[in-house]
Formats: C-alpha cells, structure tokens, sequence
C-alpha cells in the first residue's frame, strides 16, 4: 500500500487495515460520509482513483461482517458522478429523492426543530458550523463530520449519540430511496452499505 | 489505536470542512435529545427584523420573527402604509418559501453535450459559474455588440436586471412582463390623458370615495393588501359599488349592480357614459374648463354612442347604462372608476384606458379628494457612479410611457421592437422573434431574473424556439421553475428574507421609502441579486457602475442623502414623506402637475392624431369565438401570485388545483358536471390540462375563466408539478397594442375535450411533509 496516510497511529499507512475497535469503524464511516456526501470535488475523485476509499469500505464491510460495495472500486466517471449527486441530494426533475439533511427525517422540513436541537447539542459539544460552510448545519455530511471530531477527541460516547440520534435514521430514512435511484451508482451502492454499518456501530 | 481525523480521505481536509470547535469547552456528556421536549420557538430569544415581503409586488411592510437563526412567522408592520400592521396569506406563508427543500441551491452548469431542457446539470462554484455567464456576454458583445444581450426580469430585485447591470452593459433589450404583460396600456393612456403614470401603487383616493366603478377589475381576487383594506373600508362606509365583468367575480358579490358585459365590448360602454355624461351636461363643467383640452372634440366624437347603441353590443340593458352614468355624477367628483391594473386584453387596450380615464376627467376627479390623488415619488439620491452608457429602457409599473422618438439615445442601436409600437418602453414579448429571426438584430444572449417565461409570456412554442436559438442563456431564480430547466447557467438566489435590495421608493399620497434586509443568512450558496449583479459587472469591466463595496455602503450612501442612515433604516424599516396629493396643493405652490403636451388633461390627443391613431377612442368589435369554442378568460388566485407560488405548501394547501369554469346552460348541454376533467384545447390545436370543470351560473355563456398561474410542468418543483391547467400555455396568439406594446391576451379561443383523466397526484398533505 502506498502512500503516507497520517493518523492512522496504528494502522502505519494502510487505510483498509481492520479496525480494532467500533470507534475506529464508526470514525471511516464517517469519514465516507462526509468526504462524498458533499459535492463531489477532486479530492473524492483522487480518494476513488487512488482505491483508498475502496481499501475503506472493504475494511468497513469486513468489521460490519456485510457484502464490500463495488462500486468504489470503478474509476469514476467524474461529470456522471457529479450529475449523480445533483440528481439524488440537490435538485431533480420529480424532486430530489434523498434531501440529505438529518432534520428532513423527523420534521418533515427544512430548518425545524430538529436543526435547533442539533446546533444546541453541537455547541454544548464545542462545536459549530464553520461560516464559510455553505450548506445546511444538518447536512449528513456535515454531522458525519462532527462525529468524527468527537471520536478524534476521544468522546465515542457523544459520538454514538449523534449517529443514532441523527445519521442513522437518515440513512434508514433514504437508503432504499438512493439505492433506487442511483442503481450501480457510488451513491446507490454505499448508501444501504453505510445504513448497515451504522446499525452494526450503533447497535 | 484511535483514528485521527481528516486523515486518509482527501476531501476532508479543512478547507472544505463543515465543522470547526466553538472556542467554549463543550460538555462532557451528549444529552439525550429525544427525552427534552421541543422548546417552542416564541419562548426563545426571538429578534425582530423590518424588511417588505415579495411573496407578490405589492411590496408590503414586514416584520420577520427570527429565533435560533430561522424565520418562523412574518406578520405586518404597522408603520409601513402598505401592510399597516396587516397581511394577506401570500405574505404570511412567504416563510414556506425559503425552506422549500426544492429551492435552487448552488450554481449549476448544463453538462456538455446535453440539450437545453433535458435538465442535465452539474454543480460549480460561484466563480466558476460567473466566469462562464461573463465570458458568454463579453463574446456576444464582441461578435454582435452589447445590445445582442436581452435581460428581462421580475420582481423586486428586477432594478439590477432590469435597469441597473443591463443599463450600464449598453442594451435597451430589456423587458419586464410587468409592463408589456401586463400594466403597459392603462401608463400609456394616463401619461398621454394626464401627463402622469398610475404606478404600482395605484392612486385611487378609496377612504373619501362614495361611487366606484369596476371594470375588469379583480379586487379580493387579486389581494393587494391595502387596496383591499381599502376597498372593504369604503363598502362598509356605505360606497356604492358597480362591478362591469362577465364573470360574477368577488368584488361582483359585493356589487350593488353587476353588468355581465360581453367580452371585448367595454369600450362601447364607456363610450355610451361619455355620450350621457355629455348629453345630458352632467359633467362637471368647472373642472373641464379648467383642467382639460379638447372637450367639443370629444363632445362630436361620443354624439353617436348612446346607451341603446352600446346595448346592442354589450348585452347590458340601455336603461342600467344610462342609470350607472347618472349616478356616477350626482356622486362626483367622488366616484370613480379605478384603472385595474392587468389592463392587456384584446390589443387595442390604450384606446379603452383612455375611455376609462376620460370618463374620471369628466366627473372632475383627477387630483380630487375621492377620485385620484397625485401620487408622488419620495426623494432619495442615487448612488454616485458615472451616466451609464444607455438609459434603462424597460420601464415598469410606474415607468416612463413616452413616445418613442422623444428621447432616442445615440450610439447604440435602439431597441429591436423599437418601431412595432408607439410607446418608448419595451415589450418583453416583442424582443423574441429577434432571437429566432436575426431580424432587426439578433439577440443572442438572455438572463431571465425571476420571470417565468413559460408561464407569462404568450405563444410558448415561439419563446421555446428562441431559446435553442440563444448562444447563452442564463436563469436567476429561487426555484427550478419551468423555464429555468433550460438554461446554461443557473444561479441561485436567495429569498427576500435572506437579503438586501436596492431601495424601494412607493409613489403614494404620503411617499415612503422601504428597506429590504435580510433576516437570515442565505441558505446553501445562494446571492443576493444585487451580489450577482455586481460580481458580474465587475467580469465584465463594469467596475466604474460597480464602485460600491458593499451593499451596506451603497444603502447607506443612498440613505444620507435623505438625513438617514443604514443604521436608522433598519430599525425604522420604512421612511415616510410628504406629499402633494390633491390639485389645490399643487396650485397653492403655482405648479402643474400635468405633463402632456399641452399641460392640461387632453380629453382629444394630438399626439396620438399625429402619430397616426385615433385621438379619441373608437370602439373595435372583438373576433367572435367560433362555433362550439369559448373565449379564454383568466384572473388570480388570492392566495397565489401569478405562477411564482404554487410549490408553496403552505399556500397550496388553501388552493391547490384551478379549474375551469363554464357556464352552466353550457355544461349541461356538453353533458359535463362540476368536478369531470376535460382538455382545453385552442384554435391552434394545442392543448393543456387535464383541469377540472366548475360548472357555475357566475359567468356568461360564451367565455371560460381559469386563475392564472397552474399548470406547471416543472418536475423539480414537487408540489406544483401538473396540477391544473396553464392558460399561457394556451395562448398560441396574442394581439399587439400598437400604441402601449400591450400583448392583448383575451383573443384565446379554447374547446372543453371531454375525457380526460382525473390526473394521479400525490396528495398535497403528503408532499408538504416530503415524505413521498
């Protein structure tokens, strides 16, 4: 395996090591989430390319004990990936058919109660949205992140908090939706992946 | 072993991060958020903001309830003269816009290789995205000149689409559906009778009023706040009232009279009461003498039209006719007959405004306490920047109507409907077949701000054709509406409530200016118009036009020149001046509010004369629809604003769905009930629907009506997506104003195919909640 991936204190540089702890699997889920969730840029490209993404959900797919996904492995058609994530999370002819905001699950609308409760948690957590974050605070990508945050802090129990209050049901929520939706797609293959792994962490 | 974050996947590295540590400590322990109850959001810390509402263009003044950085309920301001502390439910359930998961989010670009209207897009950065539209518009401007950019734009924000970017550009092709679509006759006819526009705040003195005259006008349907609040006042001080439309409309069920008059013939009805007014001298001779010219010019033109001529044309009785004309002058000078405000109907529309204003002249009314005051702009100082290159040219709702060869600015090539009508402005709808012809010019390039193309301008095959013509075409919108599913680029803006505006100043008996203010931050990355406005200009060379920092700066500049300030505005919200409203204030101070040639109220034009038209109105017989089809008749929705708010749950929820009336008689004898499906399909063949038919006694057998505004065929709009029927979509043909560039929109003819399917739509309860 090439290449130097800092922070894997003892993992050395493979990203597709087996994780020794449900920490450590929940912190690569997350990771996942939060780097494709948002809009594809060339960082995600590069993690495709590279096969690091794939070394991930290889390793993830074994921890959880499930089926690896394929398509990470593909090289990525990089104009359909982003039509993709336009289609499924941005704007769509029908509607998009995952709006992938945490809140949507429980309020049934943009920027309800549940964004409030969230921010409120996330501040008493010592964290907040960056400003120049140009997306909702309940963005999937962006609560993937804050775990990952807590779990680098050492607050897994916080962490857990968050992924079974917030993520989890997102994904429980939109999987099947995305999985229709973007049949053979990256999206449409790691979102019932990722809503497996999440269960196993949460359980 | 622990994991260290943003480690092995690039994205994740902290310049894209979401996330940052609040500089406070956090807790120790997550809390578990399902066991706390929700706090409401009224027992929070809630804020205040003044800002005026756009969920139509009344404009009202708003005060946003702001808790835990959202909008949670927008009520009305007191001290603002629009909304006085009211609001209708377009205004109320605006909020339910800005957090409609629909809304247009980031810059989006078609992806190479697909077809305009496929909707096949990719997200960019601002940057990117402005870098494409101003290297579009500089390559147009290089092949073709500047003037080969269109802008045509709606809305509040339309004063830098509309005038501002477009002006310093170098374009006159610049339309706004507000004019041509819609207001351009009753501006034209009042500055040619009065020497003064009507504007968008129509000067009807409606609380000193006794005897009003509706014609074609849908007040209570149509809900503009005040003129409601008004209106109501007035019938309950016991004004009486006169409804001329062929449908028994809402003000109609208010009405101590209704005239079900034939469509197209209201001009021979005004023609009959000049002919009594004049007849049987019940015209207010004092105020003729003193204020008007051409009065035996007039008196000879309406011998002829008596109230049994106009009877045979207009189906009303001659005796009703002769009636409403007496008592219109024994209440005078405090009747009057209000200038509505969709005044494009059968393309010879300034001839009937001027008819309608006459007959006002007549009572004495003009600058009269019950007939119309003087409306007056408020001062404020424009920002300072160099004379942009070409005047704004679009005009607007109080814009200038002057002749086309009065002012005809050198060095850029005028306008390409300049010459097909009399009246300076634009007409949206005339600037087209450039596109697909090349002739005069071509155009090449369009931005579209917050107009619905497929749903205001008519023949909607021709516009579709003009835009796979177009090197460029841009949208600016809140919503992935119809027509913004086919541009190049689509750039997202924020709702009002998420931004500043330029100044709005309302011509008004008390003039008054608004501020707009956001109330939140834009959601996702969408701008403020006035922020894509200027980073445009700035790509584009402009920055001389562009010399302001900040929107901040260029309020507050805006505002010295007045005595205020940024500061003062946003706690005061709206800012009230002093006015001129009736003859005696103006003639106390020797002046003449009149502007016409003559600088008297011209009852017989000679600017019209000269230019070719008729100094006088002339009736002109509509076309008759043809056997077995009915003249196509549209209005508003007073829940809904034209087709800007049908993805609004909120609103959707008390109007869901138009349908279509039709006579009773009639449907009985097409064997059609109230609730059936039918398709409209027009004398071209084309059709839309399916729309459900209300079979009803309030309309006239020869016509249908249907609200305006449904019928979108926008499937990223969710909720609004194919419900009811669009009457734009059946208007194939309009019929041009000659002397205002007013589309006459009335000349559609349609057929009721029965039939159709009830269609199969989610239900609106469900999609409010998304959850399918």
């Amino acid at each position: 395996m090439q290449g130097l991936v800092e922070g894997f204190e003892n993992l050395a540089d493979d990203p597709g090591a087996p994780y020794g702890t449900t920490g450590e699997a929940l912190g690569a889920a997350c990771q996942v989430v939060a780097a494709a969730y948002r809009a594809p840029c060339d960082g995600l490209l590069d993690d495709l390319r590279s096969g690091r993404l794939a070394a991930v959900t290889d390793a993830l797919a074994a921890w959880a004990g499930v089926s690896a996904p394929e398509a990470p492995h593909a090289l990525p058609d990089a104009d359909a990936l982003r039509a993709a994530h336009v289609a499924l999370f941005v704007s769509r002819a029908g509607g998009v058919p995952a709006p992938p905001y945490v809140g949507m699950v429980r309020d049934r609308e943009l920027m309800g109660p549940t964004v409030r409760r969230l921010r409120e948690e996330l501040a008493r957590l010592g964290l907040r949205p960056r400003t120049d974050w140009r997306e909702l605070p309940d963005h999937v990508a962006a609560v993937a992140e804050a775990v990952d945050l807590l779990l680098e802090r050492g607050r897994v129990a916080a962490a857990t908090g968050l992924v079974a209050s917030y993520l989890a049901p997102w994904f429980d929520r939109y999987a099947e939706a995305v999985a229709v939706n973007d049949a053979g797609g990256l999206y449409g293959e790691i979102t019932p992946f990722l809503r497996l792994v999440l269960d196993e962490a949460t359980r | 072993m622990r994991l260290k974050r943003r480690a092995f996947l690039k994205l994740s590295a902290a310049s894209v991060g979401a996330m940052m540590l609040a500089p406070e400590a956090g807790a120790l322990k997550l809390p578990n958020p399902l066991a706390r109850a929700p706090r409401a959001w009224y027992q929070g810390d809630v804020r205040t903001v003044l800002t005026y509402c756009e969920n139509c263009f009344w404009k009202c003044g708003v005060r946003a309830s702001v808790e835990g950085g959202r909008v949670w309920k927008v009520d009305g301001y007191a001290a603002n003269p629009k909304s006085r502390g009211r609001l209708c439910p377009r205004g109320q359930g605006a909020v339910a816009q800005t957090y409609d998961p629909d809304r247009l989010k980031r810059p989006l670009i078609r992806l190479e290789g697909s077809e305009r209207g496929e909707g096949k897009y990719r997200e960019a950065s601002w940057d990117e995205a402005l870098g494409v539209v101003a290297a579009g518009m500089l390559a147009i401007k290089e092949k073709y000149g500047s003037e080969s950019m269109a802008f045509f734009a709606h809305g509040s924000g339309d004063t830098w689409f509309g005038d501002y970017l477009p002006a310093a550009f170098a374009t006159p092709n610049v339309g706004k559906p507000s004019v041509s679509l819609c207001t351009s006759p009753r501006e034209t006819a009042a500055q040619w009778t009065f020497g003064r526009g009507i504007g968008g705040h129509e000067p009807v003195d409606w609380e000193n009023t006794d005897y009003i005259v509706l014609i074609g006008h849908h007040i209570g349907e149509d809900t503009h706040n005040t003129q409601l609040q008004d209106f109501s006042m007035a019938l309950k001080r016991g004004a009486r009232l006169v409804v001329v439309d062929p449908r028994f409309s809402v003000a109609a069920s208010k009405a101590d009279r209704w005239l079900p008059i034939k469509p197209g013939t209201d001009t021979a009805l005004l023609l009959a009461w000049l002919n009594v007014l004049v007849s049987e001298e019940l015209y207010d001779r004092a105020y003729v003498e003193a204020y008007t010219t051409g009065f035996d010019a007039l008196a000879a033109h309406v011998a002829p039209f008596t109230p049994e001529w106009a009877s045979g044309i207009t189906d009303l009785d001659a005796g009703v006719i002769r009636v409403v004309a007496r008592e219109l002058a024994a209440h005078a000078p405090r009747a009057v007959l209000p200038p509505g405000r969709h005044t494009v109907w059968y393309g010879n529309d300034t001839q009937r405004m001027r008819a309608l204003y006459l007959v006002n002249a007549l009572l004495g009314n003009y600058g009269v306490e019950g007939g119309f005051y003087l409306a007056q702009p408020p001062y404020i100082g424009a920002y300072p920047h160099p004379a942009f290159p070409l005047e704004p040219s679009s005009g607007g709702c109080s814009g200038a109507s002057g002749d086309a060869a009065a002012t005809i600015d050198t060095g850029f090539r005028p306008s390409v409907d300049r010459g097909t009508f009399f009246a300076k402005t634009t007409a949206v709808q005339e600037l087209i077949p450039a596109m697909i012809t090349g002739e005069p010019y071509r155009i090449a390039g369009l931005v579209a701000y917050g107009v619905n193309l497929f749903h205001s301008i008519p023949d909607v095959a021709r516009t579709r054709q003009a835009l796979k013509a177009l090197d460029l075409y841009v949208a600016i919108d809140v919503l992935p509406m119809d027509h913004v599913m086919w541009a190049d680029v689509i750039l997202p803006e924020a709702t009002y409530l998420e931004r500043y505006d330029d100044l709005v100043a309302i011509a008004h008996k008390t003039p008054f200016i608004e501020l707009r203010q956001p109330a939140v931050e834009p959601m996702w990355d969408t701008k403020p118009g006035w922020w894509i406005a200027r980073e445009l200009g700035l790509r584009l060379g402009l920055e001389e036009y562009f010399n302001w920092p900040d929107i901040e700066s260029y309020l507050d500049t805006r505002l010295r020149s007045i005595g205020s300030s940024l500061e003062k505005a946003r706690q005061q919200g709206t800012i009230v001046q002093g006015g001129r409203p009736y003859l005696a204030d103006w003639e106390k101070r020797h002046l003449n509010p009149f502007g016409t040639p003559s600088g008297r109220i011209e009852l017989a034009s000679q600017t019209f004369a000269d230019a070719g038209f008729d100094p006088l109105p002339v009736f002109e017989a509509p076309e008759e629809p043809p056997e077995g089809s009915y003249r196509l008749l549209y209005g508003r929705s007073p829940v809904h604003t034209f087709a800007k708010t049908q993805n609004n749950w909120v609103l959707m929820e008390m109007h869901g769905e138009n349908s279509v009336w039709v006579n009773a008689a009639e449907a009985r004898r097409l064997g059609l009930d109230s609730g059936d499906y039918v398709w409209l399909e027009n004398q071209q063949g084309v059709r839309d629907g399916p729309v459900a038919v209300y079979a009803t006694e309030r309309l006239r057998p020869d016509c249908v009506y249907v609200v305006h505004g449904f019928g979108h065929r926008a499937p990223g709009m969710k909720i609004a997506d194919g419900r009811g029927v669009s009457d734009t979509a059946l208007m194939s043909r309009y019929r041009l104003d000659p002397i205002s560039g007013g589309a006459g929109m009335h000349v559609t003819f349609v057929k009721l195919v029965p039939g159709a399917p009830k269609p199969r739509l989610p239900r609106l309860g469900k999609l409010a909640e998304r959850s399918v």
